[in-house]
């Protein structure tokens, strides 16, 4: 009679358990996606980057140093924390780089590529170069792959924020310290896509 | 008890309600058409299923076009990513789909791939689609035809991928890609241009078009296996040739016009 009580209890407790385990293999995973959604922002923010360091060295030669264009790429590269310049004199990213930091970076990119929009009205050899001008179709991809990244990313943010928050996964997540993850402020739909492109003719 | 059923009731309705908020629509049985703005005719529609169904025999490559009434709130590049990957344009290993999204009312339009298709269509090429085929087509006011030549612009690249691919463009007026320094686009054209007629299939471009739509038959010329196409048709249910899979990052190009 007694052991059968014991029973009950390594029985339940054991089912507690692996109750638990499977609370917490489900938070990591939610926790991992989100992760990875974040790595998928970071390599698409480096692929803009790459563009617009190609940019950069096409339009040179057509503007002068004078140019908001130049301001712009100077902003960019002198105090824009989470980016540095490397040998060759290319803009990358820090792989620590916060939310707010890209946030503050995209900001200035997207000011470069309106400066050059800009600049392509005023000079038209640039208007004319077919290299700049693919290169800004090329930008424009990937700021819209930049901004699906960031939307996929929110998604599965929230997701697991919502699961943190939710009983009986908030005693797990407070237990084994899983900690909220942080969103990017706007969302596109209401910020709207910088795209430049589509709408000139 | 009448009370609890109304309760319920309720409850479901706000239920689905929520569930329908930013949904993209669904695919129809003919899957590589779905025509919901009536840009095109009932026989360009049928010409398009017939052409990107054996495009899709040929290659595993998917080319869809949607023309949609609203975009229910989304930006048009959120709806075609969320339509792309819902409806799985492409197939699952080769990511080789390829979605011409249309939306008349908002006057928006986007062109985006699969990653495996972008290779090929880079965001540089599709830039000259728009400016070229695309932009001119649509101020002509004939969306249904602008569309399909652009569709054929973006076959004959398909076809420069998958050059095994013997396919009959659309039947509408031939537009050419102008010539960008940085991409010899004029000598890849002739190349490609070269290649076709290499398997019989050149010639046809250039066979007079016959009027009649419905006239096609007469049509199918040099090295062109008619029946092969029929069979086809025939034996694949246009449903099961979903790719189910296709993942796109959402590149390409678009914008309004």
């Amino acid at each position: 009679m007694k052991n059968k009580g014991l029973l009950i209890i390594i029985g339940i407790l054991l089912l507690f358990g692996g109750f638990s385990i499977s609370k917490y293999n489900g938070l990591v995973n939610a926790e991992e996606k989100v992760e990875l959604k974040y790595a998928d922002i970071q390599s698409q923010l480096q692929m803009r980057f790459d563009k617009i360091n190609q940019l950069v060295d096409a339009v040179q030669t057509s503007l002068d140093h004078e140019s908001e264009v130049f301001k712009a790429i100077a902003a960019l590269r002198s105090d824009t924390p989470g980016v540095y310049t490397d040998d060759k004199g290319n803009i990358q990213i820090d792989p620590n780089i916060s939310i707010a930091q890209m946030e503050a970076v995209e900001g200035r990119l997207n000011e470069i590529t309106t400066q050059i929009n800009i600049a392509q009205e005023a000079y038209p050899d640039l208007k004319a170069n077919q290299n700049v001008t693919g290169l800004m179709d090329e930008i424009s991809s990937t700021e819209s792959q930049l901004n699906l990244a960031r939307r996929d990313y929110n998604q599965a943010a929230s997701a697991y924020n919502t699961s943190l928050r939710r009983f009986p996964n908030n005693i797990f997540a407070s237990m084994f310290g899983f900690e909220k993850a942080s969103l990017f402020s706007a969302s596109d739909d209401a910020q709207g896509t910088p795209n430049s492109l589509g709408g000139k003719k | 008890m009448k009370k609890i059923v109304n309760v319920l009731l309720v409850m479901l309705v706000i239920i689905s309600s929520q569930i329908q908020v930013n949904a993209v629509v669904k695919p129809n049985n003919d899957f590589y058409v779905l025509d919901e703005a009536n840009v095109f005719t009932p026989a360009q529609r049928e010409e398009i299923i017939n052409t990107s169904t054996q495009v899709y025999e040929q290659s595993k490559a998917q080319m869809v076009i949607v023309t949609v009434n609203s975009l229910d709130g989304m930006s048009i590049e959120n709806y075609a990513y969320d339509l792309f990957n819902s409806w799985q344009i492409g197939n699952k290993d080769l990511n080789n789909g390829l979605l011409i999204l249309f939306a008349p009312n908002e006057r928006e339009y986007r062109i985006m791939t699969g990653p495996g298709l972008e290779d090929v269509f880079t965001a540089r090429f599709l830039g000259t689609v728009r400016d070229d085929v695309l932009l001119p087509g649509l101020k002509t006011n004939d969306y249904g035809v602008a569309l399909m030549q652009t569709y054929n612009v973006l076959l004959l690249k398909l076809q420069t991928k998958y050059p095994e691919m013997i396919i009959k463009p659309l039947d509408v007026k031939e537009v050419h890609l102008g010539e960008r320094p940085n991409e010899s686009l004029g000598s890849e054209l002739i190349s490609m241009l070269l290649l076709l007629s290499l398997f019989g299939v050149g010639g046809l471009l250039f066979m007079p078009r016959r009027r009649n739509r419905y006239g096609r038959s007469s049509r199918y010329g040099t090295g062109y296996n008619r029946s092969r196409m029929n069979n086809q048709r025939s034996s694949y249910p246009r449903r099961s040739s979903r790719g189910g899979g296709g993942r796109s990052f959402g590149g390409g190009i678009g914008g309004k016009f």
